[in-house]
């Protein structure tokens, strides 16, 4: 049956679209996944084994009711022949049952180990990595990738040895029946796997075409959805159906190929099938007619001729199957071959320094090579201590919370939480003693006490006392009466506010030495802001805290203030010291002061965000 | 099945594409015919042959009965060669009818429609949707004529040979459908399980990459794999339960056959001792048999492939029954270089969402330039769209030279605008055809004209294939700022009589930009201009500046009288200018920088395919 059209992941445009060969080292690294269900996979080919065999005795069976009890005209031995026959029906049918449960059993659980790898893979990936990749073509290697691969197991590695076992089975029997006639039979079987081979090579190209004009027509449509207002504003419908009907007619002849190919093939094996019934009539008849052989004989020869073809045209038409899930298994090596940039060393060092103390010694740093964003930056927080860095969009104050956790890794110079080299930390340790809470509060959907605690098991009194300390009262009030609200996707049934309490809330339950605050841009209304900096007070009493600010008017009570500009720190003080200077930060603050009913307007939308 | 009340609901829909291709139909089911006809000679040649071997045939008769089977076989290979191309061609052909159909009809839907549905989904339908629906009408159309006939005729043929044997040899056909109609529910609900399922297992990863950043600090990774593992846990059970069924109906259709041969052996075998039957017919029997095995295990299949096809047809239909909600009229306007537009009392929200835009009262004199400044979310870039038609007002209306807009055909109303929108969004072709997206007759002498006033023309010439560079080609990719200035190409080039720069310009450093507005200015001297901007040096020379806020007109005036009146616009121009000051001498250099950064995002480059976005901004 046609399984030529299977859903095709709608990134197509990345996918590969070449023709993957079924290579050695791929199916190694496979067969690696699954190492630990031999026994599962040793039993599924035993019942396949079992299942072919037991397949393989009803014509014999026939064939021996024909010639010793139907001709004979006994009809004991008929009936008992045919108890034998139903016996092994029943046997047949339990075999058929459990092989087909343990075979998917087997792919089940390798797709549920592999799932799990990637899964726990993309835990340890740098977050550059995702800054490169989107999120949707990973979670096409997560998702339909893994579903793919599956029928590897379902129609692939097992079902091969059951055709293998058939094909080699029914070979003995022929010639276990009559050698001549066996050899005379399988005179079409070279004709057979010539056109196997030549219907292999054509349908192979014919689907790496087909694969290419997937890709280009999902590009197209991808493209086109998304400009879908420059098309209409540009009065393009027409052109563009134009320019999507070439797509799409390409899209269709290149199927085309591959049913012309299938329609050709298909008459020519039932062809060679009849060929074989064909010969077996007349040389074996012939044999009858000289007596050389029985007629049961005759009649287990044809309807195991029928049975032999079956698995060879199977195997053809597996091929693509088979294709196409060692494609998905390339791009999900690839992926799990991505080594994380960023991990633990093997022997983490141990913190000499006091706790919570931060430095930051000529640190260097460009997400891309040549672009420096930090220009040699150096300071020392002390433990306790609580440090704005303000400075002009772009001047790299966000970047700075990325490094201290190691999100991403210095150029040059070194950070040292505690007095060790941040790259010295085991990755754990160091974020654990770090809390952040970023510029967009992230949530996940789930209740509060989810998005409090996460999933580390924290106590409930500790999540109901964080929120309770941020001042979220509504909330707490929530979580107590009934957490199994929802708060939705990314945290969206909650408000901007809301959502700015909850991950306070979250850093304060976790309860970090070291806390980073990069200060939310997105406007709240006065209430909630008034809220939220009582939460912040909170939240920086008595840890070393360094808050990046988009507005001054939140940083006064910092003991000290970092200004940045161009990826350099130019200005360094308290803020009398630094007004009184009357420098960068003087500035800042006279536009800032002026602008307070109006905050952030013009800083957001001319520039990029920092 | 359910579906017996009104058969197929949704995938009646097809029934005009298959009308068109009745001929298709029609000459497929003759090949079906045909094609069951020539092979189902074949059992009845062995019979004939083995039967008169058991009477003494001669060599020559045995040559006559293989090669009549050869014969047969041959006939009929021809004839399934016919019936696939045919058959399985038409669902290609109709396939791609459908798909044509239905991008021509989703790309006339109007913006809201696309608002409200994500390209993905969108996507979806009309891939995967569209594969289900295919699935019906190729392999369950071809594999359904050919099940009934074979069963049909297979029924004839044993009947005429012996009628008892026939009856009870067709004995698991009602144990069959039985099993069919008990399991086939059952899968379907089983089925729907695991889509759920499935569904979950992917929103928990989609979130757990979105939150990656709160994952990792929080250290949250064992804890996470750990909850993905169960989720992961509770799909491969779903799937289990779905396979006891799956495996138990795929080993209940084979183990038929196989009772069908063991009726024939006892019961036939009796009949052939009686003298009833000869061995020859009970041969024939076999083989029949052996032609039904096929078409009764299809019948399962055929089911659950319609079963999949209603759904999908479903999903397809409620685009499809998507009428477009914004619609021209008939009216044309007199051919003019410039236009003169007013915005009565217009209103706009998203449904019943907060007001975007609130009593806008503008008149824009034809040839005049007028700036529209404000924060983000004040409704600027809605005001431009409403303009464009790309949503309609909910309230007041908007006329351009004295006729409402929306007496005009969309076209010709849109032929009068030349948009720049903030996104520099560009298609995946070579530059000189995104060029001509706005004026398909230009000449290349009109492409380089139109690149030079856009400043880009020397970067063109950069290019190893200048012109006929491809966007998106290994190695080739625009920055911001160069995306942005195509983009001003692109509608300068169609010469339009109002110029429309939605923020235009904001990835090009402030030299360049001053630079392109004068050139700008200069060449649509006379014409209409709106300009959507933040910085003061861009609208400070405009005929009039409209401060929008929380979607009212909240100042109006020239740059000197609204900086006299001291309101929001001044304090604007206050702060701009301290910045100024506070940038330096370099500041060009850095704006520059950033531009060419831009694209990706300054500080942390989250996804590249950021500035394709199509709607960002104001909404």
């Amino acid at each position: 049956m046609s399984r030529l059209g299977r859903p095709s992941p709608h990134a197509a445009g990345e996918e590969t679209a070449g023709t993957p060969k079924l290579d050695h080292r791929l199916t190694k690294r496979l067969l690696a996944f699954v190492g630990p269900y031999k026994a599962l996979l040793f039993v599924s080919i035993l019942l396949l084994l079992l299942t072919s065999l037991v397949d393989l005795v009803f014509p014999l069976l026939v064939a021996k009711g024909i010639d010793d009890y139907i001709r004979p005209g006994d009809m004991r031995g008929l009936v008992h022949i045919s108890i034998l026959f139903l016996v092994l029906l029943g046997v047949s049918y339990g075999i058929r049952y459990a092989h087909l449960y343990y075979t998917q059993l087997l792919g089940q659980r390798v797709m549920h180990d592999m799932r799990n790898e990637i899964f726990a893979h993309l835990q340890r990936l740098h977050i550059g990595y995702f800054d490169r990749n989107p999120v949707g073509r990973v979670m096409t290697r997560l998702t339909s990738d893994v579903e793919t691969l599956n029928q590897l197991f379902t129609s692939g590695i097992v079902s091969i040895f059951g055709d293998v076992v058939t094909l080699i089975g029914i070979t003995s029997i022929l010639f276990y029946l009559d050698v001549r006639l066996a050899l005379v039979t399988m005179t079409v079987v070279p004709l057979l796997f010539l056109a196997s081979a030549v219907f292999r090579n054509k349908v192979r190209k014919a689907f790496a075409e087909v694969r290419i004009q997937v890709a280009k027509m999902n590009a197209f449509l991808q493209e086109n959805l998304s400009g879908i207002s420059l098309v209409h504003l540009f009065n393009r419908e027409e052109r563009h159906s134009e320019k999507f009907d070439e797509n799409n007619a390409a899209h269709r002849d290149a199927y085309l190929q591959t049913v012309f190919l299938y329609s050709v093939f298909f008459p020519v094996v039932t062809f060679l099938e009849s060929g074989a019934s064909a010969l077996i009539l007349w040389y074996g008849g012939g044999q009858f007619l000289q007596d050389a052989i029985t007629l049961g004989s005759l009649v287990a020869f044809i309807q195991y001729s029928e049975r032999f073809f079956r698995p060879i045209r199977d195997l053809s038409e597996r091929y693509n199957v088979l294709q196409g899930a060692m494609a998905a298994s390339e791009r999900i090596f690839e992926l799990l071959d991505t080594e994380p940039a960023i991990v633990s060393p093997g022997t983490p060092g141990t913190a000499p320094g006091p706790s919570g103390e931060v430095v930051f010694d000529e640190v260097r740093f460009g997400y891309v090579p040549g672009e420096e964003v930090l220009r040699g930056i150096s300071f020392r927080i002390r433990p306790g201590e609580s440090v704005a860095v303000v400075g002009h969009t772009g001047a790299g104050k966000t970047t700075i919370t990325g490094l201290l956790t190691r999100f991403y890794d210095v150029d040059s110079g070194a950070i040292r939480i505690d007095g060790l080299d941040v790259k010295e930390w085991d990755l754990d340790a160091l974020r654990s003693r770090i809390g952040i809470v970023q510029q967009e509060s992230f949530l996940f959907s789930g209740g509060l006490a989810l998005n409090v605690g996460l999933r580390k098991g924290l106590p409930r009194e500790r999540i109901e006392w964080a929120l309770e300390t941020v001042g979220a009262d509504a909330l707490l009030s929530r979580l107590r009466t009934d957490d199994s609200v929802d708060v939705g996707e990314r945290g969206n049934l909650l408000s901007l506010g809301e959502r700015q309490l909850v991950s306070f809330a979250r850093a304060l339950a976790h309860d970090p030495p070291i806390l980073l605050l990069d200060e939310a841009t997105a406007s709240v209304d006065t209430e909630t802001e008034q809220r939220i900096r009582r939460a912040l007070e909170v939240l920086l009493e008595g840890r070393t805290s360094l808050v990046i600010a988009h507005r001054l008017s939140t940083i006064r009570h910092v003991d000290r203030i970092l200004v940045l500009h161009k990826g350099q720190l130019v200005e360094e003080g308290t803020h009398e010291e630094l007004l009184a200077r009357g420098g960068l930060y003087a500035r800042y603050y006279e536009l800032e002061y002026r602008g307070q009913e109006e905050p952030d307007d013009v800083h957001a939308g001319a520039g990029t965000p920092s | 099945m359910r579906l017996t009340l009104q058969p197929f609901p949704y995938l009646r829909a097809l029934a005009p594409y298959l009308r068109a291709h009745r001929g298709d139909l029609v000459w497929g089911t003759v090949w079906v015919l045909l094609k069951s006809a020539a092979i189902l000679v074949v059992p009845w040649i062995l019979k004939h042959g083995i039967d008169r071997l058991q009477a003494g045939a001669t060599p020559r008769e045995l040559l006559y009965h293989a090669l009549a089977i050869v014969a047969a076989a041959g006939i009929s290979g021809v004839f399934l060669y016919f019936m696939r191309w045919v058959l399985i061609g038409l669902s290609r052909k109709v396939e791609y009818e459908v798909r044509r159909d239905f991008f021509d009809h989703l790309v006339r839907l109007s913006t809201p429609f696309f608002l409200r549905h994500r390209t993905g989904d969108l996507m979806a339908r009309a891939t995967n949707d569209l594969n289900a629906v295919r699935d019906v009408l190729g392999p369950a159309i071809m594999y359904g004529l050919n099940t009934t006939v074979t069963v049909i005729a297979s029924a004839i043929l044993m009947v005429r040979l012996d009628p008892v044997l026939a009856l009870a040899s067709m004995a698991p056909v009602p144990v069959l459908a039985y099993a069919v109609a008990r399991f086939a529910r059952e899968m379907q609900d089983r089925s729907i399980e695991v889509q759920d399922e499935y569904g979950r297992l992917s929103n928990a990863a989609q979130e757990n990459l979105a939150g990656m950043r709160v994952v990792q600090t929080y250290g949250q990774e064992a804890a996470e794999s750990a909850h993905f593992s169960e989720s992961s846990r509770v799909y491969l059970d779903k799937n289990m339960a779905l396979v006891q069924y799956r495996a138990l109906f795929t080993s209940t259709t084979s183990v038929l056959a196989g009772v069908g041969t063991l009726v024939l052996l006892w019961l036939g075998g009796a009949r052939v001792i009686e003298g009833k039957v000869t061995i020859g017919e009970l041969v024939a029997f076999l083989g029949y048999l052996s032609q039904l095995t096929w078409p009764f295990i299809s019948i399962g299949w055929i089911i659950s492939v319609i079963q999949r096809g209603e759904a999908a047809m479903k999903r397809m239909l409620e685009v499809w029954r998507q009428e477009p909600e914004i619609v021209g009229g008939t009216r044309t306007l007199p051919h003019a270089p410039s236009r003169a537009l007013s915005f009565r009392n217009v209103s706009f929200r998203y449904g019943s969402g907060p007001w975007v835009l609130r009593d806008v009262d503008l008149e824009i004199p034809a040839g005049s330039t007028l700036a529209i400044v404000g924060r983000t979310a004040s409704g600027k870039t809605s005001l431009v769209n409403l303009l464009s038609r790309l949503q309609d007002p909910t309230e007041g209306r908007i006329e351009i030279d004295g006729a409402p807009i929306d007496e005009l055909p969309l076209t010709h109303l849109r032929d009068q605008i030349g948009m720049v929108p903030q996104d520099g969004f560009l298609f995946s072709d070579t530059l000189a055809n995104n060029l001509r997206f706005g004026k398909e007759d230009a000449t290349d002498e009109e492409l380089w004209n139109a690149l030079e006033l856009a400043r880009m023309a020397s970067d063109v010439r950069d290019f190893p294939k200048g012109l006929e560079t491809r966007i998106g080609e290994r190695g080739i990719t625009l920055s911001g700022g160069q995306r942005q200035r195509m983009t001003l190409a692109r509608a300068l080039l169609r010469e339009p009589p109002i110029l429309i720069l939605d923020d235009a310009l904001s990835a090009v450093d402030k030299v360049t930009e001053e630079a392109l507005l004068g050139t700008i200015r200069q060449v649509r001297e006379g014409r209409t201009l709106l300009l959507i901007a933040h910085r003061i040096s861009t609208v400070r020379q405009a005929d009039r500046i409209v401060v929008l806020q929380a979607g009212r007109i909240a100042e109006s005036g020239t740059h000197d009288e609204l900086v006299e009146m001291g309101g929001i616009y001044a304090d604007m121009a206050r702060r701009q200018a301290l910045s100024d000051a506070l940038e330096g001498d370099t500041a060009g250099d850095e704006a520059s920088a950033g531009s060419e950064r831009g694209a990706a995002g300054n500080g942390a480059p989250r996804s590249s395919t950021a500035h394709n976005s199509p709607s960002g901004g104001d909404r």
